[in-house]
Parts: C-alpha cells; structure tokens; sequence
C-alpha cells in the first residue's frame, strides 16, 4: 500500500507506454531511412525475432533474468533519490563470489553449492553496493561519482582473479576461469532456464518488501521526504545502508545467473550483453517503468526483446545495436517527460 | 500630492486551476499613502502582491502605474516602473554580503564595493535604516535583513514598496521603528502597501486600509473612519466567531489546577548549536499536566522540541519524561511513551507529500506493534481504520483516506497532523507553529483541540514564534534568548513589550 | 633523471587538459544551479564525431568545433528538458550519458561502414614558449599544444568573469538562490541556458581533446570513466574555477602513474591491480578534502515561481 489505487495507475500508464513506445519506435525507423537501411525489415526484425523461433523466445527469457534484478538494482536506491549506476560492479563481485563457492565447494552436491554460492553472491554484491552508501554517509559522496569509481575497480578486480593460477584457464584465450564443477552450473529445464526462479523470487520479494514492511516504509518515507523521515524516527544512514545492501544483493545475484547458468565459467564481460551492460539496461527500464511494481517486470521483458532484436538486426542486416541503445534512451527521456507533464496535470 | 493614484489593479482575476485566488479585484493605491491590504490567511493578498511584482501573471485584468497601462511579465518589469517588494520570507543569497544582494541584478557593469557601500549607507541613513555592509548576510538576524530588503527596493529606485507581513519576525520595539521608516518614506511620496492579517497594525500604521475577503475587495476605509468592529465585519465571513485585534479568535480559559508534578522536565539541558541557532545553554523548565505552556523567543523553540523527540541530541543536562530519563531514548521510544510531535514546516517537516493520508498518518508510528501484522508486516487495513477516524474527529475535507496529501489544504493537512499526533490518548503534545497561515475557523479548531487536550490533564509545549497567539491561549509563558531561559510569565502578568524586548534583547 | 620527470610532468600537464576543459565546463554550469553530470556521454560523441570530421577533413580545428557544438549541443537538450518539462537534472544526466556513449559509437560505426578510413590523424598545433619552456621541471607548463593553452586562459577567463564582475556575481546568485536572483530582475532562466550550453561545448572540447592529442584513433568507450572523475574534481575544487586545474593536475597525475608503474611489474596479474589506483585515488581523495568542500546552495534544483 503506497500512493492511490494501483490499478487505475497501471491502466493510465499502459495509454502512456503505449504511445511513447510507439514514438520512440517512429525516431528509431528514422534513423534507419537516413543510415539507408530498410525500415520495415528492421523494426520488424527488432520487434519480432524474440516471437519467431523457440530460441529467440528463450534467449530473450535468458536476457530477461539479469536485467530484471539490475532493474530492482538500480530503483531500490533510486527510492531514496540516489543514483546507484555502478550496477555493473555489484554484479561483477556478486559473479566473483559465486565462482570462488562454485570452485572451492565444487565436490559437494549441487544442492548445497547453489545456494551457497547464491549467497556468497548476495553478499558480494550487497556489500560492494553497501560501500558506495558507507561513503554517502560518511563523506557526502555522491553515489553516482562512487559506484562509477567503484565499478572500474571491480572491473579490475574481476581480470585479476580470473587470471589467478587456481581459477584461471589454461588454454583460453580470453581472460577467464576454467568451466565450474557441476555441481556448481545452473541446469536447464527443458527449454526453460532454471534460475528463473530467481527472477520470479526477486519480484515477489521486491514487492512484499516495499509494500508490506516496515523496511520498504522507511525506504519509501525517506525518498518522498527525508526531512519528515527523520524527524519521525527513520534514520536515514541505516536506510541508505540497507537500500545499497539490497540493491547490490539483487545485482550480485544476476552475477551469479551469469556466471552459473549461462557462461558455467567467470569470463571477463559476463555482465555484459550485445557489448553494453546488463546494468545500464536495468537503469534504463527503472527509468521507463517508474515506480509501478507491476510494470517492472513488463517493461524488464521488453527491453529484452528489445535487445534480442538489435543482436539480430546487427547480425542479419548489419545495423549497429547502439542503434537500438539509443531508442532506449530516446524512449526513457520521452517517458520521463510524460509522465512527469502528467503529474502536473493531476496537480496544478 | 499628485492626484490620481500611483498605482492601480482593475478587475484582476486569478485563477489556479479551477481554484479562484482573486475574483475581480480593484484596488489602488496614492502617493504619500501607507496603505494596509488586510485579509486574513488564505483570502489572496499575497497573490495579488505577486501579480503586482510581476512573478505571477494575471488571468485577466489591468494594471495602471500613474494612470498608464503595464504588463509586468517579471519583477525586471516591475522593478523598472517602481515597484519594490519586501516578501515575507528572505529573498536574500545568504552567501552574500549586504552590498552584493544590493547590487545585483541592477544596470551598472562594473563592481566597485567600495563605491557603491558608501551609496547604500548613505541611503539606509537616510531613512534610520543602518546594517553592517561587509557580513554574510546568512549569519544576520530576521529584522536586520528586512532592512536591507527595504533598502535594496529603495536603491531601485522604487516609488510603490510592498511589504508582504513584515511583522512576522519581528517584536513590538523593531514593529516601532519600521513604522517610523514607513513614515518617512510616505513623508517622501513614496506609496507604502503593507500586506497583513493583524488588524491591530493596520489601525497603529496605515492611513488606508482596503479589506479582502476570499479573492474579493469588501471596501476601502480611511483610517479615521475605520474601527476594529468594522475591519472584523469586513474581513469575515462567519461572524460568529469572536475576534480580538490581531485577528484571532477569543477562546475560553476555563481556571484549572494544574497537575502535581511535572510531565516533563528540563534540568539544565544543554544541545549543539547549529548555523541557524546557538543551541541550548542550560534550560531549566517544567511543563505540567493541565497547562499549556507557551514558547515565546526569535530562536531555540525547535532545539527544544529535538532536544526531547531526539534525545542523542542533548549534550548535557537531563529531560525526564514521567519522572525518567529519556536520554538514552530512541526517537521511535519517546513516542511510545507518550509524547506527540507537529513541526513548525508542515509541508517540509511533517508530511510526506507524494503519499495519501493512509501513509502519512502512519509515520509517527511506524515502530508501533499495534500496526504490525506479523513482525515485520505492516497492518495496513488497521492504520487505514485509523485515518478514517482522524477524518472524521478532525472534519477533514477529503475524497477519502486514499488522496493523496499534497492536494488537501494547507488548514487540512494541519488536520491531518494533529489527529494523527492525537488519536490515542498521550500525556506531552510539543507543537510549533500549528496555525501558521491557516483560516481563522481552522486556527479556532485547532486552538480547541490544544485546549481540550490541556483540559482533560495532559500537557502542551507550544512552541510559537508569535506573540498573540501565545498570549491567547498559554497558561504561563517562557522566553528564550540565545539558548537561554530569560523568565516566565503567567497568564495574567503577561506584558507584550515587555516580552517582546525579552526575546530580541534579552533584557 | 630530471628529463625522465619534466616528460611525465609534461605528459600529467598534457593529460590534465582533459579533466580541466570538462571539470570548467561543470564548474561553470553549477555555479547557475545546473548539476550536469553528463560528461562521460558528452565526451565519447564528441570524441567520435570530432575526431571523425578531423580525419576526414584533416583538419584538427574543425574537429575542435564539431566537439564544441557537440557538447553544445547535448547542454541544449539538458537545459531545455529540464527547464521546459521539469525533467529531474539526474535522470537527464544518466539518459544522457547513455544516450552520448550508444552515439559515439553510432557515428562511428556509420562512418567506418563506408570503408576504413585510412588517413593519419592531424596533429594539433604546437607551441613552446621560448625561454619559459626550457625550466626544467615545470617547463612542461609552456610547451603544450595550443588547447592546452586555450584551457589555461578559460580557466582564467572564467575565474575573473565569476569572481570580479556584477554580471558573474549575477550569474553565482542564481546558483546560491535563484529566488532572490529573480527578485530583483535577473533573468534566471535565459542565464541558466547560457551556463549550461557553454558548460557542455567545454566538455564537447575536452572530449575531443582525447582521441586528437593523446591518442591518435577513436576507440569504443575510450574516455573510460574520466567524464566522471571531472565531476569528482568539480566537487573538489569547491566549484571555483581557479581550482580546477590543481586538482586537474592532481587527478592526471593519478592516471599517468598507474600507466608508468605497470612498467615495473612483472605479473601480469598485478598490473590489473595497478590500473584500479586512478579510480581508487579519486575516492580517497574525496574522502579525505571531504571537509573543505563548498557546493553553490541551490544545485540541482530546479526553479520555479508560482
């Protein structure tokens, strides 16, 4: 229970979706006519390789996983105005934390080393973001200044343990580890991703969190008016710690998706996709879906259709993905402003 | 004197929304006039005084500076035809000495400091206005920075000055003397509005008064023929409240013991000074059931209440809530024991804008178990039955618990903020400021419910940085200066001058 | 031993351009209020575009002004949603940042799709000041390219405009309290498109500053979390101009060290761990001045009378 009633919410911003999705789509044909590609081709390849084929559908499903949580990554601090873009680093711990649990406890059974090595992932992650609220407490840092810093580091830091002589691959030519023991690698079902569980868990928790708890009060209270907050009890330090710590536990987990079911290895850029990171996208679909704990979930999936679509659009007709990078920041910018024009209609 | 008015608004409507602020106003103004534009809170005068500065811009309607027609579309505009404006909150850059918020934003290219501080002595002499030059105005006290505003209009050039409720910060002794400016500068010609709710100052100052009642002019009087009776009768709509001068309602006193011991106590408590106040220096007080005791000072009413809502604040010296110790109390712990809090800032301190009443009614409370449903989950259907009793106790104009507490009225949102502080019986209600710019019907109302509470034994801290209103309903009063305690009044032997000399000077 | 360090000096001056060009243009849109946190992206188009127009024409100075009106450019697109729509200055910011980054490699990649361009990089003009430039040590100050010493007079420029004239003062009111600024008549909004413009042609510059005169080529993400670090030196330089090339310098001199020092060790491991010290002695750095850190009072906050 938060603001006004959710549905009338949703229904109102499902108009709004829709039409600046539509004109975000128009700005990205345009930009194919004056580069001299075929529109129609394009945006019907962008739109519907996701839809075509089983493996479009399930690498979409596989994109869908680690955007999801960096999504929560970014908007969990995003509720305390704080801009959490170092992402990327979160994951990169998480992702080194899992490995090192994978590797060490490999000849345990998969039903131990999976968790653990979600938790190491958890933690990794959790605590490299709870740095970044440390230094805002402490310093006045911006985060954006420090998860930025932060997520260099960490960039470093993850080459240098795949390159360790006990992690790393003898052969390869690439900086990364040898393949994990199988205990510690993510099976598929079927078709279907088994850690998808993960991303089903993350948005039942993300929700009862913000709407049902007490926590989720205090975050949502401290954003909205952090002066009030605080005269009322909520103090602020503790919230700041809490939100880093849970935003860099669900970025730490997509680490660990990567790492145990996609890559079975640590490799250096497992938390990127189609060369940009999962984590600018998450920040992307935060930005596109607002608060609306319903629409998360949609815009995450669209976005990964999205980027289905640019890897076959590169592949197929050679138009550069960032092509499709920029219609997304074309559409968050355009969304941004709507809905914003729109608050300000409901309240002259 | 010239003949025709120096400045006049014809048939100005002012519309937000489907919210009418101004309907049709016709007011002007003359040379030499000191001219009292009274309402009282939320009637549209400082609406109208804006329109006039050029930051709002009129729906419809003229406006006439020495019978030719203007747009003011910016206070530049403004500012060029004459128009100076003294608002009610500082429009200074605090980082800035007086010189330099003088000097900005007027035509001349280069910078010459020492130039241009002779200039603006000469003129704030002129008119026995003087302030240190070279300070950072941030570090100036409220009266002195007024005068500086003033000043800087005059260094305009201004011919028509509006003081948006000068008097808000200032005590009787400082309210003499801008009175004496004011005639000096109408004894220049220069036309003089001065924007207020207090009836009493535009009898003691002005030579004209006009009277605007939600959004429309009910008449124009001369001073002479103008009478506190007549102002009453004009300015209200429900005559069935009482007055007194300063546009308050009488309210009722019934004699009461008040209880043994102390609710609350201060001994000698001492709190960390901050850039915008000195802090506590050894307070000593008690606060009994069955009274309200009342908070006069320019300073120090909110390190007091943090000092009890956040106990970790108090440095030395000790607060006994009931007899014990809160100093090692959570803020969360102090409320649980029975103390209720309303900041000065409703919309800044209190609330949570973007919230509905649901939500905001809830944070006072949030570390209560009696919202809790398992542990860590919030009952909300529980806190949602309390707001729609608060709505009702508190005749709350809303949709519904659901709304969002941004759109409510300023005098709602007050509502909301005592009912929430009162719906279970407490022993300490600490509030400051409860009816600052709020209607005289909701001012009564909340003044009934501070009284109620003080009727059925419990105890009110009433913080108020205005002096009529503490003298309207406080049981005995203390003035704070600098951190320190300078004396406490009862009721009876309660002296304005005297009190208001206490705050400012300490003596 | 005295020539080794007067190159690494001369080479930290070179390389402090960088962070000094885009940190004044940060520094110049706060002091109006603006918080425009968007350099990274800035750079990276402007690095693509300006560097590809200097190829292709040969000429640097051209490419020097695509930069510029790149930067220009993106300062308009922030102001204009901001001002007109109330767009909040950090979302526009990190929109930007990605939008500027998926640009950078658009032009690029449009351009190289009609074949490589083979063709040697201009070099930017030279010039060493006679006599000056031969000290040892800090001679390295007056044997820079001409952008270099572009950089010292704006820095100049701008220290004298903001701090020694009414319009400049003007200009710092409305960053401290833009009410009060418009009180008395200044024009608060046409100010602020100003500041932020030519703030971000500042950080259009810096960033083509990068591929012309360090590096020779454009590569995908090269500006490499320097458009951050400005903002950490506009913060440590408390906003004032006359600072920012100390602590330019300082920023510089941290990534020109991590660059030598890979040189003596061995492993190649360790180096890895070598390259974090850029981004760690920002932060510690930060940390450390934390006290001694002023912000204008009313940054990033948008502005609004009724």
């Amino acid at each position: 229970m938060a603001t006004t009633d959710a549905k009338g919410v949703l229904v109102r911003n499902l108009g709004l979706y829709s039409f600046t999705f539509l004109i975000a789509l128009l700005a990205t044909g345009l930009f194919m006519v004056i580069m001299r590609y075929d529109p129609w081709i394009g945006l019907s390849t962008l739109m519907a390789t996701s839809f075509r084929t089983s493996f479009g559908f399930w690498e979409t499903v596989q994109k869908f996983i680690p955007l999801l949580l960096t999504t929560y990554t970014f908007s969990i601090t995003y509720k305390i105005r704080l801009f959490n873009i170092g992402g990327l680093g979160q994951m990169q711990i998480g992702g080194i934390g899992a490995m090192i649990v994978a590797m060490e406890l490999g000849h345990l059974p998969s039903f131990l080393v999976i968790p653990f090595a979600f938790l190491a992932a958890a933690i990794g992650g959790g605590g490299y973001g709870m740095i970044a609220g440390w230094i805002w407490n402490k310093y006045s840092i911006n985060p954006i200044i420090s998860t930025v810093m932060l997520r260099f580091i960490s960039t470093y830091l993850v080459l240098f343990t795949v390159s360790l002589e006990r992690y790393a691959d003898p052969i390869g030519g690439h900086p990364m580890t040898s393949t994990l023991p199988a205990a510690g690698v993510l099976p598929y079902w079927g078709k279907v991703p088994s850690w998808i569980l993960v991303a089903l868990v993350a948005i039942v928790f993300v929700y009862l969190l913000m709407r049902r708890t007490v926590l989720g009060y205090k975050i949502e209270a401290s954003g909205m008016n952090p002066n009030a907050s605080a005269i009322y009890g909520i103090r602020a330090p503790g919230i700041v710690l809490a939100s880093f710590f849970l935003a860099g536990a669900m970025a730490g987990m997509g680490g660990a998706t990567q790492v145990m079911g996609v890559q079975h290895r640590l490799i250096d850029g497992f938390a990127l996709t189609s060369g940009a990171e999962f984590s600018t996208f998450g920040i992307l679909t935060s930005l596109v879906a607002g608060g609306d704990p319903v629409a998360v979930p949609i815009t995450a999936f669209l976005m990964s259709v999205l980027l289905v679509g640019a890897d076959a659009m590169q592949r197929t007709m050679n138009i550069p993905v960032e092509m499709v990078f920029l219609m997304q920041a074309i559409l968050v910018l355009l969304m941004v402003t709507l809905r914003g024009e729109m608050e300000r209609r409901r309240h002259p | 004197m010239e003949s025709g008015p120096a400045l006049s608004a014809v048939k100005v409507r002012k519309s937000f929304g489907s919210l009418v602020a101004l309907d049709d106003v016709d007011f002007s103004v003359r040379r030499g006039e000191i001219h009292g534009l009274l309402g009282e809170n939320g009637a549209g005068k400082s609406t109208l005084m804006n329109i006039l500065y050029g930051l709002y811009q009129p729906t419809s309607g003229e406006i006439f500076i020495e019978g030719n027609p203007v747009k003011l579309r910016s206070p530049a505009d403004s500012i060029k035809l004459g128009i100076g404006m003294v608002h009610q909150q500082s429009t200074l850059v605090p980082a800035f000495n007086a010189v330099e918020n003088i000097v900005i934003g007027t035509d001349s290219r280069r910078l010459d400091f020492e130039e241009e501080a002779k200039k603006i002595q000469g003129l704030s002499e002129q008119y026995g206005m003087g302030f240190p030059l070279r300070t950072r105005v941030g570090e100036l006290e409220v009266g002195v920075r007024q005068k500086i505003e003033i000043v800087r209009a005059l260094y305009r050039n201004a011919k028509i000055l509006i003081l948006d409720e000068p008097t808000t910060f200032l005590v009787e002794s400082e309210f003499e003397q801008l009175k004496t400016s004011l005639r000096a500068l109408a004894g220049q010609g220069l036309a003089v509005i001065l924007i207020t709710h207090k009836i009493r100052e535009v009898l003691s100052s002005c030579t004209v008064a006009t009277v605007l009642r939600k959004g429309k002019i009910q008449g124009v009087l001369a001073i002479q023929e103008a009478s506190k009776e007549k102002l009453v009768k004009l300015m209200f709509l429900d005559q069935s409240i009482e007055v007194t001068d300063s546009a308050l309602p009488k309210m009722e006193m019934a004699s009461l013991d008040r209880s043994e011991k102390p609710v609350l106590q201060f001994l000698d408590v001492y709190t960390k000074a901050s850039d915008r106040s000195p802090g506590l220096k050894g307070i000593n007080l008690e606060v009994y059931g069955g009274e309200i005791l009342g908070v006069a000072g320019v300073s120090g009413q909110k390190d007091m209440a943090e000092a009890i809502v956040h106990p970790e604040n108090i440095l030395r010296g000790e607060i006994l809530f009931k007899g014990k110790s809160i100093k090692n109390f959570s803020t969360v712990e102090v409320f649980e024991a029975g103390v209720a809090y309303t900041p000065e800032d409703r919309v800044k301190e209190a609330i949570l804008p973007s919230g509905n009443i649901v939500y905001n009614v809830f944070l006072p409370h949030h570390g209560e178990k009696t919202f809790r449903a398992k542990g860590l989950l919030v009952d909300w259907e529980k806190v949602v039955r309390v707001s729609e009793k608060v709505i009702r106790d508190f005749h709350v104009l809303t949709p519904g618990p659901k709304t969002e507490i941004r759109r409510l009225s300023g005098g709602n949102i007050q509502k909301v903020i005592l009912g929430r502080a009162l719906f279970h019986p407490i022993e300490l209600l600490i509030t400051h400021n409860p009816s600052s710019g709020l209607d005289l019907s909701t001012v009564e109302f909340i003044f009934k419910k501070l009284l109620a509470i003080r009727n059925e034994g419990g105890a009110v801290l009433f913080l108020n940085e205005d002096l009529d209103e503490l003298m309207l309903i406080s049981d005995r009063i203390v003035i704070i200066h600098g951190g320190r305690l300078m004396g406490v009044r009862n009721r009876a032997e309660a002296d304005k001058v005297e009190i208001g000399s206490l705050m400012v000077e300490g003596e | 031993m005295i020539e080794a360090a007067t190159n690494i000096i001369s080479q930290i001056i070179s390389y402090s351009s960088i962070y000094a060009l885009a940190s004044l243009g940060i520094v110049i849109s706060g002091r109006a209020g603006i918080f425009n946190i968007s350099a990274e992206g800035i750079m990276l188009t402007a690095a693509s575009a300006g560097f590809s127009i200097a190829l292709l024409t040969q000429n640097w100075i051209l490419g020097c002004l695509v930069g510029i009106a790149a930067g220009g450019l993106f300062g308009f697109i922030f102001i204009s949603f901001h001002e007109r729509f109330r767009v909040d200055q950090f979302v526009l910011g990190i929109s930007l940042i990605i939008a500027g980054a998926a640009s950078s490699d658009l032009i690029d990649k449009a351009i190289t799709a009609h074949g490589t361009v083979i063709a040697k990089a201009p070099t930017v003009l030279r010039w060493s000041v006679p006599g000056l430039a031969q000290i040892p040590l800090i001679g390295g100050f007056f044997d820079q390219n001409v952008l270099t010493y572009f950089m010292y007079l704006c820095i100049f420029a701008a220290f004298r405009f903001l701090y020694r004239t009414k319009r400049g003062l003007e200009v710092r009111s409305i960053g401290e309290n833009p009410k009060a600024a418009d009180v008395v008549g200044i024009p608060v909004l046409k100010t602020r498109y100003a500041a932020a413009i030519v703030g971000a042609a500042f950080m259009g510059l810096a960033g083509v500053y990068l591929p012309l005169v360090v590096t020779g080529a454009y590569s995908t993400g090269m500006v490499a979390g320097r458009g951050f670090m400005t903002i950490g030196i506009a913060i440590f330089a408390s906003w004032k101009p006359q600072r920012v090339l100390p602590s330019a310098l300082i920023f510089a001199t941290f990534e020109v060290i991590a660059f030598q020092l890979q040189l003596f060790v061995p492993q190649q491991q360790y180096i890895f761990l070598v390259q974090t010290l850029p981004f760690a002695g920002v932060l510690i750095l930060m940390m450390i001045f934390k006290k001694h850190v002023e912000f204008p009072t009313s940054l990033g906050a948008p502005y609004l009378r009724e």
